[in-house]
């Protein structure tokens, strides 16, 4: 399967075989009309929105909030999730979507009783794609959730423009990437709805001015939300874990669902 | 920015479109700034990503589309520096994004094979 955009072509990097046993319509070639294929302009990533716009409807019906969280290898993705899980406000049923280049290791750290995950292995893809969660989606048991966390491969860069259809692209920034990583990174900066500082416990060991770095942030995005939280200590969790609460809520109330 | 993962999209999209029996000689991309990505990065895949297809030879034009901003509180437009919407009237944060976040396809150019 492509990654790319979901069609049965081979996943070398050149999609060699990709035109090859479709059966795309194509319409009758006029001398020097070329363009009555495509309507233009168009997206470079069409197909991923298309899928991702699909997606986004499919869980509005059921009322199930969806975020995307992506940070660097070694962010605090898993760690902020297990906990998260521990602690998740009542009414909430969490479902999860990880992914990552290689090993089911997040998925099996995240898995517990009551919470269906589905881990994505993209082999050589570095970040999910649309087509990836719609997959995952029909292996998870929607009816039992009304939260879906998806796990983003390691990456502050890819995820930022791939639409996964979800409500909220969160990303992480831990205390140990350096202050100016906002400025580093601002493109993921800028779809994010919120940015989580983590890792606060280590702020002793290490050079990170926070306020240095959420106005760098600010500078980028001047309305994204920012937190700091430590999932080890606990520390600055439940205002994230109120967060979830409240745009659960408010996403409930505007698909106008019940679950 | 990892260019190479749009380049697949771009060379699936194109391919996809492309009538049997045309030849794509140009194809026209606009790329905002906001995206981050690299014009000579894209083309460099382009090349890459279609040598060896149908698309071989075809060449990539992009459109850098450069960002520009109404700041909210001056209504100047300016042209964020690094990303950041500071404005260079004013220094107010923020305001509204008028263009630079463009990805899209624009055109293309190709022919009959014989």
């Amino acid at each position: 399967m492509c990654e790319t955009c979901g069609c049965s072509g081979d996943k070398r990097g050149s999609h060699d075989n990709h035109g090859d046993g479709h059966d795309h319509p194509h319409p009758h070639p006029h001398p020097g009309d070329h363009k009555t294929s495509l309507e233009l302009p168009t997206s470079i990533l069409k197909a991923n929105e298309e899928v991702a716009a699909r997606t986004r409807l499919r869980l509005s019906e059921r009322g199930i909030l969806a975020v995307n969280v992506v940070g660097t290898p070694g962010a605090g993705k898993t760690a902020l999730l297990e906990s998260t899980l521990t602690k998740l406000p009542d009414g909430l049923r969490a479902g999860i979507i990880v992914g990552d280049l290689a090993t089911e290791n997040d998925a099996r750290r995240l898995t517990r009783p009551g919470v269906p995950v589905v881990p994505i292995e993209t082999g050589t893809g570095c970040h999910l794609t649309a087509f990836m969660i719609e997959r995952a989606l029909d292996q998870l048991p929607l009816d039992e959730i009304n939260l879906l966390f998806v796990e983003n491969v390691g990456n502050l860069v890819c995820p930022a423009l791939f639409d996964l259809g979800e409500a909220s692209k969160i990303a992480l920034i831990s205390v140990t990437e350096g202050t100016d990583k906002p400025e580093k990174y601002p493109v993921i900066v800028q779809h994010a709805t919120l940015l989580l500082i983590t890792k606060t416990d280590l702020l002793p060991h290490v050079d990170f001015d926070v306020e240095k770095a959420c106005s760098l942030a600010r500078r980028v995005h001047p309305e994204i939300e920012i937190m700091t939280l430590s999932a080890r200590s606990g520390a600055g969790m439940d205002l994230w874990l109120s967060w979830l609460s409240e745009h659960h809520r408010a996403n409930r109330s505007a698909s106008g669902s019940r679950a | 920015m990892h260019e190479f993962a749009i380049i697949q999209s771009l060379v699936d999209l194109v391919r996809e479109k492309t009538p049997q029996g045309m030849r794509v000689d140009e194809v026209v991309i606009e790329v905002g700034t906001l995206t981050g990505l690299v014009a000579d990065s894209l083309t460099f895949y382009f090349e890459g990503l279609t040598h060896d297809t149908p698309l071989e030879g075809a060449k990539l034009i992009c459109r850098v589309i450069r960002a520009k901003i109404r700041c909210q509180n001056c209504g100047g437009i300016y042209e964020p520096e690094d990303f950041a919407r500071v404005c260079a009237n004013c220094s107010a944060l923020g305001g509204e994004i008028l263009c630079g976040n463009e990805l899209q396809l624009v055109h293309m150019e190709g022919r009959h094979d014989v």
